[in-house]
């Protein structure tokens, strides 16, 4: 003899139901992503705001005679007008003074993958280049973080 | 099970209602319905908000905004035409540039939202400067958004 186990027959509706779900699913994350990829996907302002970053950064160790001891100190967030809170969250910097190869990193610097000469095609939202003070020469390179 | 004669009284024709049945298709009914507006009206949302242009038109304002405040210094006092914001917002029931513009000086961030039951979309600028006296005109081209640019007390809002 046979054991029935779905005695009241129920097992066929929580199949269909399965289905139903699945293809609910399937249609309404297909119109999210079909509407999504025909109005765009947003903007993206990394690459500008990194650009303003290394300008900012730039201008003001030129025009302040910043060396790598004035950045340092807790005083160059202050001279710079940058927020050191917002500037470590947000933002990545990373100033190398050439001749001595000293680094200062602010933020997770990594992300940029840094090498001045080629920055990859995968991390655009970083910007770099050199600045020539009374101090030295250095390499600045500033990315945006935020999405 | 309830039994009840018909009409017609030669064949005696017995109605059966099954009440659980009954219920089971309504049940089955209702689930379905429950189950297809939790996904419709998310959907429904997300397509409206991209194609009244809310969710595009924040982020750029958000973004234009920051990079006013990045590339300013104290003293200056800057303007941006937010007239499609505010067409947008109207469209949506808001009236008041102070319900579409956010700014707060304690997180540096400027946040914008045109429709109430949206998120806002947030950006955050690196200068450390405040926003204060944050004004909305309106001028012959449509609305401008004003605001001055100070020093940073760390406490203030504009």
């Amino acid at each position: 003899m046979i054991e029935m186990k779905s005695k009241n027959g129920r097992m066929g509706d929580w199949a269909m139901f399965s289905i139903f779900l699945f293809f609910v699913i399937v249609i309404a994350g297909g119109i999210a992503l079909g509407t999504s990829i025909f109005f765009g996907t947003g903007l993206n302002y990394g690459e500008s705001e990194g650009a303003d970053l290394y300008n900012a950064v730039s201008k003001c160790m030129e025009d302040k005679v910043l060396g790598v001891e004035e950045i340092k100190d807790a005083d160059f967030y202050k001279t710079c007008m940058l927020d050191k809170e917002i500037l470590f969250s947000y933002f990545t910097l990373r100033i190398e003074e050439k001749s001595a190869g000293r680094l200062i990193n602010f933020g997770n610097a990594e992300a940029c993958l840094f090498d001045v000469e080629k920055i990859p095609k995968n991390a655009p939202k970083c910007v770099g280049g050199k600045v020539e003070n009374g101090k030295g020469e250095f390499i600045i390179i500033a990315g945006s973080r935020q999405k | 099970m309830d039994t009840f004669e018909g009409k017609n009284s030669k064949n005696k024709v017995y109605l059966k209602i099954n009440r659980k049945g009954l219920s089971d298709i309504a049940y089955d009914v209702l689930l379905g319905i429950i189950i297809a507006v939790i996904f419709v009206v998310p959907v429904m949302l997300h397509i409206n908000s991209l194609a009244n242009g809310e969710r595009l038109w924040s982020e750029y304002y958000s973004g234009e905004i920051a990079k006013l405040i990045n590339n300013a210094n104290s003293g200056d006092e800057l303007q941006i035409d937010s007239s499609k914001a505010m067409e947008i917002a109207r469209k949506n029931r808001i009236e008041s540039h102070k319900d579409v513009f956010f700014f707060s000086n304690e997180a540096n961030k400027i946040c914008v939202k045109m429709d109430i039951e949206s998120e806002p979309k947030c950006r955050f600028y690196f200068k450390d400067l405040n926003v204060v006296d944050v004004r909305s005109d309106v001028s012959e081209s449509g609305n401008l958004l004003r605001f001055k640019i100070v020093e940073a007390d760390r406490g203030g809002v504009g």
